[in-house]
């Protein structure tokens, strides 16, 4: 199951971060943080290909005892990272992408938002509800 | 302890596993030896410490006879009874290790990491699947001057025999094999004893011993001079860096010991019995403890016959696994040049001399030269020759006697291994591999049973050649050995001697200088999960060898995979070290091709950070508190600015606790502050935590700092609240606040910071009326007065104020925090010039005579919320007066109030420090281009000469009035600053038409039409009569007085006090007028009809006015009287909504009189008469004549008012106005008349006739009635006028 889904921005910083278990907050952020040096690897050894149509989804970006991380890129730097159970493994990879579209297409419509100034933390409602939607529809489906 | 700084970084890998296994050489000496070296304050080990690397080259012939070469040939010399450290001493000795080093900065090569290394080296036991670290040889010294040397051998070498008979059985010292080397030293004291004696003792012993294992080692050529330094040995002292080492060891070791008899009793139950027969060195009457039971018992990787707690004497620890090249700087430095060409180490290092000597210089000898004057030096009685000696035993030993018999025992090892190889193994391992499982790993701790082997078993042999290779460094050799021994130990399911060979293999690998060998790593990986005691050493020489691949993440793997739940100090040491791998893996190994440095690789900055995070909890948890402050602003640096503001309020509440801990105040005090930023996304009950400790902590500060001198500088800059200081407004001549002034009267509402108008142009333009007045002419560029200072104003110039003038300050103060925040004692922090120099600021007296500062006594912040604060400075002499800051007391609001009565409210004195910044400029080119910003001193206040000061007291102001309504107030004014003298103080009201002073206009000399009324105001009198008029138009109107005083001592400078009151105006009467002309009867004078109308327009259910009355009718005109005789109005109340209309005739005067008589129609009713000659009535008329023509209809009226209380009534007039101009008679406020056209205004005409005729029709038929017409033109011109009769019948 999906425990913590983050969005950080163009400069690395964090724009938002809703985990199942408020309480392991810290210990996501440090998380999230360690995720920003795998993304980077990534989108350097993708950028070597050439091609300029980027594959958005990064896939599996580490594993540790305990979390999964999966990444994700947007075409605007904006990195999209799920972190996911590593007892869980029903969740698969195209369930993962199907998350990862939802969370982008709801980035996309936040941004749409003129009052929403790119690369500002992220507090509007509808979004995190979305947000909170997804955590829970994807912990339960598992 | 020192350690080599080095350019290059720490020592090499294959340094450092050189240093790790290097050939144990055991030191069995009579009690006499140690006397002869107790002169030099050493003992003969510590004397032979620093020269134990051989320092020539040797040579070998290998198995094949092939010549081989050994270099960084090292010896590692112990006393007989050394043992490694107990379980709990290496702990504490690791422990030292880390804090010791020197500087525990940010250091990349991280040397504690390395001594921490060595020192797990040193406290490693011997097993017997590893006998790299056993001892080869054993050095047999007696001394010159004991009575019978030879006797003295023979008796040791009993004793060593007698040692060696329990080797391996025993916890004690272990051998190679049974065949050791021994050696004997001599040692002669050269001023003590003949030097030919000695050399008799030689021949004996050589005819005894044989040539090659002897020696005669001469020291003390030097007499002892008591504890003097003597001037001939070199400063630098070699070994310095082994003893301080040894000094805290033995006392770490004492405590260690209580502590063993104390709390671990119960655990191992053994030290009790131990203790008492260690220092007598019965080693043989040791007991027995088997080898596989204290490997289960072993909790970490120390095994359990560590517990013989070393006694002082004999527990010093072997150092010499220490790298040596500062050792051998340090006599490069200041000896001879042999050395240098001796040293293979320089020499591989490229290193010149003279590159060493700065190296020394800044490095070595700063450090070296204190502690040589505290401690008393070492080998004072040794001379360089001496020292040259003890470099020549070493090398003689070692050239002579120790590689003959390394390369004698290599190859008898091998020959034995070789010949029983074919046949044993066979034999075993056929059956072996078709019975037993094959398979390695993972299974080994239900199997760890012991397998034990005989120590001359071929496995086992086969292990020492390759040991005996490895040491040697022929690793091509100790690679094969290694390769096939685990073989035999994997097919016999002996998995710690197993997973020893791997280990070992792998290494040779590495080591066979061989990147050109893909080197077994998956050896490695194994090694570890086999054996889990040995795994720290396997994995840091994994790492090293994983790092100088530049396999930079796996090594940190390596390293991450050690760390373990009960090993606090291991797992800090090894996370940090992974923490560091990651950040050097920016280049990043191909395997497959040979380019190390593919650019486009990036460090893991944030695993780097995030894994100094994990060493720095856990060096917090092992007591290292420098380190894990250490470690966590390193990685601060990574998560700084970023955002990541949960993770840094971590690191800051952590480094904030540790300082704390480590009585840093000062850095826990800005660590928990910088808890306190605004966009924390803490929670209110996280908040309240950090709010507590930072109060708790700058409590304690204060406590620390409680002796020195308290200045407004010594108060800490608190981050809360948050100011913003553009937005900073200072008011200057502001009120003073503690005039006691009751209802009825107001003081004059000057300038505040409510007040919206204040820049207003109004205000500048009476202003500049009043200085024209009063000075005469004004300035071209008159600038009018600023009281008020705000972002928004022209701050280039110094706001001006005087003496005993008050100063104002509104602070925006922010409360960022989602908690309330309770402020107490608020008051401004200054810094003042006086005109004379002098300097002044806040704390130094409360009663400054200087400037007096008022204290705001609390103001609560209510979460997330901005307040602003008004404070207040009073300067009391001329000077600069610079506002700096604001200075209070922080508490927490939920403090209850009990504490509150005890005094156990925590709260934290503090200041928050202003800065100011002017507008960017935009004017030049050069502005446009760079960042230039305009000066802003609004908060450095001029403080002028006293100067008068005008208090204006307003009797019942009235915030209401009725339209037209006329109120007199009288007006107070006094100057509340009696000691100087108050002059030319003139009025400015703009809007005469409506106010009216009781005082002689001042008539402006230029005929601008201004809308500015000027009076002057005579000193002497008190009080004065101001009149108000209600406008005409209902609604707010505001009321502008401005009043000008001077000291008419200082020239061109002048006070300013405003007023502005808005007063509410609501409706009453409304007047209108429809004139006319009308024909004037016989006189045929021209005649106007006026018919007004008065009509009440108070809204029916309206109490507050009633009993209108039409008093008082009259026309001011210099052409037209009225005819009192000819008016009907009529008579009473008008109540609301009604409408009183009333006719009154005016006639042309016969000749034109004086201006503005009037003639006033009276109403009867009504007693007293308004005489318009009189002020107010004068004033009023003359300002609306101004604007309006020369003929004004006034009609008076009263009214009763309710009083405001709703009981009593108040009787008010009122006036109202119309006036017209005479060419514009018809004109009316009625509306039908605006449908008569201008054409028949000109002329008026009346008919005359008689209204009945009588007439008979039957006499004639035609009737003829005279009608006249007059026509009368109004107009000056000539009229033609038609007309047309038309008739109407019926």
């Amino acid at each position: 199951m999906a425990v913590c889904i983050g969005f950080i921005g163009k400069e690395n910083s964090p724009l938002f971060l809703r985990c199942i278990n408020p309480s392991q907050e810290l210990q996501f952020h440090y998380i999230m943080h360690t995720c920003i040096d795998f993304v980077e690897e990534k989108i350097i050894q993708s950028n070597k290909s050439g091609s300029d149509v980027r594959e958005l989804y990064l896939g599996l970006l580490y594993s540790s005892e305990e979390v999964k991380a999966y990444g994700f890129v947007t075409n605007t730097k904006v990195k999209i990272v799920i972190i996911i159970d590593s007892t869980n493994s029903l969740l698969r990879d195209n369930e993962i992408r199907a998350i990862f579209r939802k969370l982008h297409n709801a980035y996309t419509e936040l941004v749409c938002n003129p009052f929403y100034t790119p690369g500002d933390p992220i507090t509007a409602k509808s979004f995190s509800i979305l947000v909170d939607e997804l955590l829970a529809s994807s912990s339960s489906s598992s | 302890m020192m350690m080599p700084i080095n350019t290059v970084g720490g020592p090499s890998a294959s340094e450092v596993i050189q240093q790790a296994f290097c050939p144990a050489i055991a030191v069995l000496s009579s009690p006499d030896v140690d006397v002869v070296c107790s002169k030099n304050r050493l003992t003969f080990v510590e004397l032979l410490q620093p020269f134990s690397r051989l320092s020539v080259e040797g040579q070998i012939r290998d198995v094949n006879q092939a010549l081989h070469s050994v270099t960084h040939f090292r010896l590692s010399v112990r006393d007989i009874s050394w043992r490694p450290a107990s379980t709990i001493l290496a702990r504490r000795l690791l422990s030292e290790a880390v804090t010791n080093a020197d500087s525990i900065e940010i250091n990349p090569h991280t040397p504690w990491y390395d001594s921490w290394r060595e020192t797990l080296w040193s406290c490693l036991e011997m097993t017997d699947h590893d006998f790299a670290r056993h001892y080869l040889a054993t050095l047999l010294v007696v001394s010159s001057s004991h009575p019978n040397p030879m006797e003295q051998f023979q008796q040791l070498n009993d004793q060593l025999t007698q040692l060696m008979s329990s080797n391996g059985t025993v916890d004690g010292p272990r051998w190679f094999n049974m065949l050791s080397l021994r050696y004997h030293v001599l040692i002669h004291d050269a001023c003590d004893g003949e030097t030919s004696k000695a050399e008799e003792l030689l021949q004996t012993m050589r005819n005894a011993y044989g040539s090659h294992g002897c020696h005669l080692l001469v020291i003390n050529s030097k007499p002892k001079k008591g504890s003097m330094v003597e001037p001939g040995l070199p400063a630098p002292d070699p070994w310095l860096r082994f003893l301080p080492r040894k000094a805290s060891k033995s006392d770490a070791s004492i405590e260690g010991e209580t502590v063993v008899d104390g709390a671990d009793a119960g655990e191992m139950e053994l030290p009790g019995k131990v203790v008492e027969g260690t220092n007598s060195q019965s080693l043989g009457s040791l007991p027995k403890m088997p080898i596989m039971d204290a490997l289960q018992e072993a909790m970490q990787e120390i095994n359990i016959n560590s517990i013989l707690a070393p006694s002082p004497s004999t527990s010093a620890l072997s150092s010499l696994t220490r790298d040596e090249s500062t050792n051998m700087k340090n006599n490069l430095s200041q000896r001879s040049a042999v050395e240098i060409k001796d040293d293979p180490l320089n020499a591989g290092l490229g290193m010149t001399t003279s590159g060493l000597s700065v190296d020394e210089a800044d490095g070595t000898g700063l450090i070296l030269a204190p502690s040589i004057v505290e401690s008393e030096l070492h080998g004072g009685c040794l001379t360089t020759e001496d020292l040259d000696r003890i470099q020549g035993l070493v090398n003689d030993f070692c050239l002579k006697s120790l590689l003959p018999h390394m390369e004698r025992q290599m190859r008898l090892l091998n020959e034995s291994a070789s010949a029983r190889k074919s046949t044993h193994r066979s034999l075993l391992s056929a059956t072996k591999r078709w019975f037993g499982s094959s398979r390695p790993g993972g299974l080994q701790t239900t199997q760890t049973v012991a397998v034990s082997y005989h120590p001359e078993s071929v496995q086992l042999q086969l292990r020492r050649l390759g040991d005996l290779a490895f040491l040697l460094g022929h690793y091509e050799l100790a690679y094969h050995s290694y390769h096939s021994a685990k073989k035999d130990f994997e097919a016999d399911q002996a998995w710690l001697h197993y997973a020893g060979a791997m280990e070992m293999a792998a290494l040779s690998v590495f080591l066979q200088n061989g990147h050109n060998r893909t080197i077994p790593f998956h050896y490695f990986d194994k090694a570890l999960t086999t054996m889990p005691y040995w795994a720290t050493r396997c994995a840091v020489l994994a790492s090293e060898c994983l790092k100088a691949t530049n396999q930079y993440s796996d090594a940190a793997l390596q390293l991450i995979r050690l760390t373990s739940e009960d090993a606090d100090l291991r797992s800090a040491v090894l996370l940090e070290q992974a923490a560091l791998c990651f950040l050097r893996s920016a280049v990043k190994p191909n395997s497959s091709s040979g380019d190390a440095a593919k650019p486009n690789m990036v460090p893991l900055i944030r695993k780097y950070a995030f894994h100094m995070i994990l060493a720095g909890h856990r060096f917090g948890k092992s007591g290292q508190k420098r380190h894990a402050s250490r470690a966590y602003q390193l990685a601060l640096q990574v998560y700084k600015g970023h955002g990541w503001s949960l993770a840094e309020d971590h690191i800051h509440y952590t480094v904030g606790r540790q300082c704390l801990n480590r009585q840093q105040i000062e850095a826990a005090c800005h660590a928990l502050g910088a808890l306190l930023k605004p966009d924390s996304l803490q929670t209110a009950a996280q908040q309240t935590a950090y709010l507590n400790e930072f109060i708790h902590v700058h409590q304690l500060l204060n406590k620390h700092r409680e002796n020195e001198i308290k200045t407004s500088t010594s108060l800490p800059v608190l981050p809360l609240p948050v100011i913003d200081s553009n937005q900073i407004r200072v008011l200057v001549d502001t009120k003073d606040p503690t005039e006691n002034i009751s209802p009825p009267v107001s003081e004059a509402s000057h300038v505040t910071f409510n007040d919206d108008e204040v820049h207003h142009a109004k205000w500048a333009n009476m202003e500049e009326k009043l200085v024209q007045s009063a000075f005469g002419t004004t300035h071209a560029m008159f600038r009018p007065t600023n009281l008020l200072f705000s972002n928004t104003t022209n701050n280039t110039a110094h706001p001006q104020t005087y003496c005993d003038d008050l100063i104002s300050l509104e602070l925006p103060l922010t409360n960022p925090l989602r908690i309330p925040v309770l402020l107490c004692d608020i008051r401004l922090v200054w810094n003042f010039s006086g005109a004379d120099g002098n300097l002044s600021n806040l704390l130094m007296t409360n009663n400054n005579p200087l400037v007096t500062t008022y204290i705001l006594p609390r103001i609560v912040l209510n979460p997330s919320s901005s307040h602003k604060v008004v404070l207040n400075v009073k300067p009391k002499a001329e000077g600069m007066l610079t506002i700096e800051g604001v200075a209070f007391d922080l508490r927490p609001v939920n403090v209850e109030p009990s504490a509150a009565v005890v005094g156990l409210v925590s709260s934290v004195s503090g200041r928050v420090m202003f800065s100011l910044q002017g507008p960017r400029l935009n004017a030049t080119q050069q502005e446009r281009h760079g960042k230039v910003y305009a000066s802003d001193k609004r908060l450095s206040i001029q403080v002028g000469p006293r100067m008068p000061k005008l208090q204006v007291l307003f009797n019942s102001l009235p915030e209401f009035l009725f339209s037209g309504e006329i109120r007199p107030v009288v007006v107070e004014l006094s100057n509340i600053c009696p000691s100087v003298p108050v002059a030319n103080i003139i009025i400015a009201s703009n809007d005469p038409l409506h106010l009216a002073f009781d005082l002689p206009r001042i008539e402006s000399k230029n005929v601008r039409n201004d809308q500015i009324a000027l009076y002057r105001w005579d000193p002497t009198q008190k009080s004065i009569k101001m009149w108000l008029k209600g406008t005409e138009n209902v609604g707010l109107t505001s009321l502008d007085l401005m009043f000008f005083s001077s000291n008419p001592a200082i020239k061109a400078r002048y006070r300013l006090l405003r007023h502005c009151s808005k007063i509410f105006v609501s409706s009453s009467l409304s007047l209108g007028a429809w004139i006319q002309r009308v024909p004037s009867g016989e006189n045929r004078t021209e005649t106007l009809a006026v018919q007004l109308q008065v009509r009440n327009l108070r809204d029916a259910d309206d109490t507050s006015l009633s009993g209108i009355a039409v008093s008082q009718v009259a026309l001011l005109s210099n052409r037209w009287h009225l005819r009192s005789d000819q008016a009907t109005i009529p008579d009473g109340v008008l109540h609301p909504q009604e409408s009183l209309i009333g006719v009154l005739l005016a006639i042309r005067g016969t000749e034109k009189r004086e201006y503005n008589e009037s003639v006033v129609l009276k109403l009867p009713s009504h007693g007293r008469a308004v005489d318009f000659q009189l002020d107010p009535y004068r004033s009023f008329v003359k300002e609306f004549q101004k604007t309006t023509p020369d003929t004004t209809l006034v009609v008076c009226w009263t009214a009763t008012q309710a009083s405001e209380d709703g009981f009593g009534t108040l009787l008010i007039e009122g006036q109202h106005y119309f006036g017209w101009n005479s060419q514009d008679i018809a004109s009316s406020s009625l509306p039908e008349t605006s449908l008569k056209s201008h054409q028949q205004q000109l002329v008026s005409y009346s008919m005359e006739y008689s209204t009945k005729v009588f007439h008979d029709f039957d006499q004639q038929k035609l009737c003829v009635i005279p009608v006249t017409l007059y026509l009368h033109n109004c107009s000056q011109q000539q009229v033609n006028v038609h007309y047309s009769a038309n008739f109407n019948t019926g």
